[in-house]
């Protein structure tokens, strides 16, 4: 059997998937490297992003994020725009109240994309979804 | 051109009106007042310093600079375990714990856009995993 995909962005990573996004909230706009996470249903992006934007994380909106061994945190949706490769995206994103020690993008995100990996040869691909 | 940061006070409905014209125009809040000043005085507007030429609405600048300061660094990113980085091309422009702080010290050296990375602080060897 073969199947044939077509993608607009090929990304290539070091050793976890991961892409290089820019985060616009108001008037503050920072490019950063964020993880793939395709376990994750929720982006979770660190707090001091929407600090530095001169948003109140607690006005958000509340999200329990629940890690599979056991950790707990939650987390504030607020109204951001996300650019990755020629790709832009106005969404709902996760901002932490603690340091992060990894930014993700999860399924909240991708759900808007086609997304392929290659993690033998360290690449992803990705698209907006037709339609 | 030497960059300058310039905060401006307004109302909640003249910030709510201009982040949703910068949204329809795919353009951030800096980016739409940066235009407008530049048609009400009459001074053609430029593009900050940290712009690169190649950025246009929607696309996002390259960061392979930065991106290849991180991996030719790699071993010696351990000394800076907890602390944000802001890079600009293959410069360490600013780091510290406090991002509010480096955001400031990299906006005082002229970054508008800043390419952030916060280093994990970490004990030995791990295997990262989800949350």
């Amino acid at each position: 059997m073969s199947l044939q995909l077509s993608f607009t962005e090929r990304i290539t990573f070091q050793d976890s998937p991961g892409a290089l996004v820019t985060l616009s909230l108001a008037d503050y706009e920072v490019d950063m490297p964020v993880l793939i996470d395709t376990g994750a249903e929720l982006s979770l992006l660190d707090g001091v992003h929407a600090r530095s934007a001169g948003l109140e994380i607690f006005q958000g909106r509340p999200r329990a994020f629940q890690g599979f061994l056991g950790a707990r945190t939650v987390a504030y949706q607020h109204p951001a725009r996300l650019r990755l490769g020629s790709l832009r995206l106005d969404c709902e994103l996760a901002f932490s109240t603690q340091p992060l020690l990894r930014q993700v993008l999860g399924l909240d995100v991708l759900q808007h994309l086609r997304f392929g990996l290659d993690q033998r040869a360290r690449e992803m691909f990705l698209a907006t979804r037709p339609g | 051109m030497k960059d300058h940061h310039l905060s401006i006070r307004m109302s909640a409905e003249q910030k709510e009106s201009l982040e949703a014209k910068a949204r329809e125009l795919g353009m951030t809040c800096g980016q739409l007042a940066r235009k407008l000043l530049a048609l009400g005085s009459g001074v053609a507007e430029e593009a900050p310093s940290s712009a690169r030429a190649s950025h246009e609405p929607g696309q996002a600048r390259s960061r392979e600079a930065e991106l290849r300061w991180l991996r030719e660094n790699r071993t010696q990113l351990n000394a800076y375990g907890g602390q944000w980085l802001i890079l600009e091309g293959d410069r360490l422009v600013a780091h510290g714990s406090d991002y509010l702080d480096v955001l400031r010290k990299a906006r005082e050296k002229g970054v508008v856009v800043p390419f952030a990375y916060r280093v994990p602080e970490l004990e030995g060897e791990v295997v990262w995993m989800g949350l």
